[in-house]
């Protein structure tokens, strides 16, 4: 049974159709990157499975329940499910540690000592263990996201949502935070990932989906999509993302 | 200068009427402030629409008579205040509404990726509000409420005319009576009410440095 499931949603702003009816699901401990050109839906689509955007047609399943419905405890489906934004959106007024104690103490009633031994022991994970009492501006943009995966692992969450979690970042931080990414992976999350990093892209997914014009062209695993897609719009799409 | 040595016990004792007239009506305000303001800011028009009807009344009327309203109309519903707690209503109730307007224009500035990120934590919108939200809104409001609150100071000045004994009201007794000196007397009232305000912005700029840092 897959742990997120999508059939038929529809998303669309007046006459704009950003998601056009789609069939994917994603099993537990598969690691999903979303491909595609801008305004191919990719991000809509992340941001539908925890309903920060609602849903025009068509069902979601996450983790066994309906987002979208009103009977479901949204709060607690998204306690549930990480996610990790383009722009960090730390909270500035809180140091890093707080940053990551803030829902554990406040959703799940863990005390703030536990709180922050967890979040002592996540910092050692992304690599940067003393900026635990630094406020986020004080951090590079690289360290910032690797604050928000941290975040969001506070939560113990089944599923990791990345909403191009690198195209903010000056280059030379991309691999910083792609190496929490990998690892992550390598411990068995369940990730569904926007990014236009192709090599994190081959390297770690289970399989590559790309989407255009708000739809799924083509779901493939990462050799075969990358060697030989079987789509048009696909080949176009990589051979413009090569660069030469 | 004799007339006002004379008569500074008599004046100052109004004086400390006025300060906890105006620290508990900044009190009131703030909280009824805060939370009319959090109220404007909801996405659901049935908590939206009774903090904007609460806003639009309020303003639209004259202190003066809102003074007046609270301690003459309140008494003949029920509400028997007296003249030191009227006033406190009243300029705190008054003064709340303008917050309010601080307040939701705080709110609105603070980025919706702020709103996101703590709500795709699971955060309740009450949480998010309380600990993500108002923190920054606050910081950011910082100087316009102050601003507020100066002018509360000097609007406790009105509820003379409920008869509250405060310092404004001790100062035109003591120029009634002397008659020959209101340029000593009025001099010392406006030097008064500056100490009085100047005191408070000190305290608030220390505030924000705190918060700052």
């Amino acid at each position: 049974m897959p742990i997120i499931e999508f059939t038929g949603v529809q998303k669309s702003y007046g006459d704009l159709e950003v998601l056009n009816g789609i069939d994917l699901s994603v099993a537990e401990g598969e690691v999903v990157v979303l491909l595609g050109p801008s305004g191919s839906g990719k991000s809509t689509l992340l941001r539908c499975v925890n309903a920060l955007e609602d849903v025009s047609g068509g069902t979601i399943v996450v983790n066994g329940r309906d987002p979208h419905s009103k009977a479901t405890n949204l709060n607690e489906l998204r306690s549930g499910v990480g996610f990790v934004f383009q722009h960090f959106n730390l909270y500035p007024h809180m140091t890093v540690a707080q940053n990551i104690m803030l829902a554990p103490v406040r959703v799940k009633k863990v005390s703030k000592d536990a709180a922050r031994r967890r979040a002592m022991e996540l910092l050692e994970r992304v690599g940067i263990p003393e900026k635990a009492d630094s406020l986020p501006t004080q951090l590079s943009g690289g360290q910032q996201q690797r604050v928000a995966i941290a975040r969001a692992l506070a939560m113990d969450p089944a599923i990791m949502l990345f909403d191009e979690p690198t195209s903010a970042l000056d280059p030379e931080m991309i691999q910083e935070v792609l190496e929490v990414m990998v690892d992550l992976a390598g411990s068995g999350m369940t990730m569904v990932v926007v990014t236009h990093e192709m090599g994190f892209a081959r390297k770690v997914a289970d399989r590559v989906v790309f989407m255009d014009g708000g739809r799924v062209v083509e779901s493939a695993a990462p050799d075969e999509f990358f060697a030989s897609p079987s789509t048009e719009r696909a080949q176009e799409f990589l051979r413009r993302v090569s660069h030469i | 200068m004799g007339a006002i040595i004379d008569n500074l016990p008599f004046m100052l004792a109004g004086l400390w009427e006025t300060a906890k007239l105006a620290a508990l009506a900044i009190v009131l305000s703030s909280v009824l402030g805060v939370l009319a303001g959090a109220m404007r800011s909801a996405r659901s028009r049935f908590v939206r629409w009774p903090a904007i009807g609460y806003i639009q009344l309020i303003r639209s009327a004259p202190l003066i008579v809102f003074i007046l309203y609270c301690y003459f109309v309140l008494a003949d519903l029920g509400f028997d205040l007296t003249p030191f707690w009227a006033g406190v209503v009243a300029l705190g109730v008054f003064t709340s509404a303008y917050l309010a307007e601080i307040v939701h224009a705080g709110i609105a500035s603070v980025p919706p990726g702020q709103w996101e990120a703590a709500r795709a934590s699971g955060l309740s919108q009450a949480s998010t509000m309380r600990d993500v939200v108002l923190p920054q809104a606050l910081r950011r409001m910082a100087p316009a409420l102050v601003s507020e609150f100066i002018k509360l100071i000097k609007d406790t000045s009105l509820v003379s005319i409920i008869g509250v004994f405060e310092f404004f009201h001790r100062v035109e007794v003591t120029n009634s009576r002397l008659l020959t000196e209101p340029f000593a007397v009025l001099g010392f009232a406006a030097v008064c009410y500056f100490l009085l305000n100047y005191g408070l912005s000190r305290v608030a700029r220390r505030l924000e440095l705190r918060l700052d840092a």
